[in-house]
């Protein structure tokens, strides 16, 4: 009975973590989907020569919960002017404000190279600096919606296999 | 917290920081210039003259054992003063300065990138100079009844003339919060942020219930743009100088709005303003024309002018 139900557990957990891993990808579109908004609200806020704390509190009024987050923590931080390089703020404020979200390092890696160029000289160059992440993102999403359903299926049958042959070597 | 110590906090970075706010708690008064240069002691002006300051804010002696800024502590600052946009402020840095909340006017010094013979950025910044400005409530009560007919009208044309440095802006503010306390509608053309103080919005000096600032704004387009918009029954523009600048004073006479403006200059006769001082002098009621002067601290009310260059002033200092 015991190992019934150990059977059980064991086939459903692998099966819940197939499922898991097929939405991620969705997921993370959805983050990067709203970075992307993000963007384009930080682009206009600099072209209208907001400052960076206000652009950054202003689109986390803006953004649905997610992501927002984010925005909302390099904003108040910034505001409360430490003694620190922005980028400095900007990174440390990637690492708390995006740990519970889906993207991965490369997207992270994507964040912080922008952070390094934000705030600085010149509007062209601060539009840009946006441009390139924004691009990113599109390149990445089109990536991901490409293999979406590919690999959706693979987790979940990879999921249910792994299951299965656990089950029946604990047989 | 004093204006130091304001700065310290918000405005100064890495060991910068420490050190102004140790020279802050430290109780330095009467501060009106900060010197801070790449790998040079830093100075500050103050009651009794110039301070080399240590690392922990304590004023010492020598200029060797005072705190030296780093490449560092002059990049985060910079930062610190353009809200981590340095692209926001590209005008003013071209112009070599940027006002911070409090009024305060902080000169960059560094690598100027040209083209077509006109200052485009700055680069490499190796200077800064703060200049702590100073509200002084009430220091225009010396002067506001001999620059009008009759208490709680509008002021006659005025002309505030002085060298930079002897408190023009002061007393102009002052002038200004005690009209707009009379209910006069104060329009302010503002164009450095020095005169209200004013970034983001918040009004960092207190000019009354009646004024209105408008910021940022050059100060030709800013009084056209107060005198047809705001209604205003005086107009307030500090530093007129330029050419175009004096045109748009001479619309504002013509057009029976009061102005107070200031000009840099040692006298009545010696005015970069002249023009538009002569137009002042002459115009009905006659305008008048305070100079000021540097006694031992800034302020020294020289005299209160009429149109016959008779000075009907006493004698005094303004703060």
């Amino acid at each position: 009975m015991v190992k019934i139900l150990g059977c059980v557990l064991v086939l459903a957990s692998s099966v819940l973590l197939g499922i898991y891993y097929s939405f991620r990808d969705g997921y993370r579109m959805a983050n990067l989907s709203e970075i992307r908004k993000a963007l384009i609200i930080l682009k206009s806020e600099i072209t209208f020569s907001a400052t960076l704390p206000e652009a950054l509190l202003s689109i986390s009024d803006r953004l649905e919960a997610g992501v927002s987050g984010f925005f909302l923590l390099a904003g108040t931080r910034l505001t409360e002017k430490p003694s620190e390089e922005s980028a400095v703020i900007w990174r440390e404020c990637l690492k708390e404000g995006l740990a519970h979200s889906y993207l991965v390092n490369e997207d992270i890696e994507c964040l912080e190279r922008l952070g390094e160029t934000l705030g600085g000289l010149g509007k062209t160059a601060q539009e840009d600096g946006v441009d390139m992440a924004i691009m990113y993102i599109d390149s990445k999403v089109d990536e991901l919606r490409g293999s979406e359903a590919k690999n959706k299926k693979l987790y979940r049958s990879v999921g249910a296999a792994g299951g299965l042959l656990i089950t029946i070597l604990m047989i | 917290m004093n204006a130091l110590g304001d700065i310290a906090a918000g405005y100064a970075g890495g060991g910068l920081r420490e050190a102004l706010a140790g020279a802050a708690r430290g109780g330095l008064t009467g501060v009106r210039e900060i010197r801070v240069r790449l790998d040079k002691p830093l100075t500050i002006r103050a009651s009794g003259g110039d301070h080399f300051i240590a690392g922990d804010g304590v004023i010492v002696k020598e200029g060797g054992r005072a705190y030296k800024p780093t490449r560092k502590d002059i990049s985060v600052t910079l930062e610190l003063l353009a809200d981590y946009s340095i692209y926001a402020f590209q005008e003013e840095i071209k112009n070599g300065f940027i006002t911070i909340p409090g009024g305060h006017r902080v000169g960059l010094s560094g690598r100027c990138v040209c083209e077509g013979g006109a200052v485009t950025a700055m680069k490499n910044v190796s200077g800064l100079c703060y200049r702590v400005a100073g509200e002084v409530i009430g220091c225009g009560d010396a002067v506001i009844d001999l620059l009008r007919v009759n208490k709680g009208e509008s002021p006659r044309h005025t002309m505030i003339i002085s060298p930079p440095g002897c408190g023009k802006t002061t007393l102009l503010r002052d002038i200004i919060r005690i009209l707009s306390h009379e209910g006069l509608n104060v329009g302010v053309s503002d164009e450095r942020g020095e005169i209200a103080g004013t970034r983001g919005g918040h009004a960092g000096m207190d000019l009354g219930p009646s004024a209105d600032v408008l910021e940022g704004c050059p100060k030709t387009l800013g009084m056209h743009m107060l005198l047809r918009s705001m209604s205003p029954d005086v107009i307030a523009a500090d530093e007129l100088g330029r050419e175009e600048e004096l045109e748009a004073a001479r619309d504002i006479l013509n057009a029976g709005v009061s102005l107070i403006c200031s000009a840099h200059g040692t006298g009545v006769a010696d005015v970069r303003a002249g023009r538009i001082l002569k137009e002042i002098m002459g115009f009905k009621p006659p305008g008048r024309a305070v100079v000021l002067g540097r006694g031992s601290r800034p302020g020294l009310i020289l005299g209160v002018y009429d149109e016959q260059y008779n000075n009907l002033y006493g004698g005094g200092a303004v703060g």
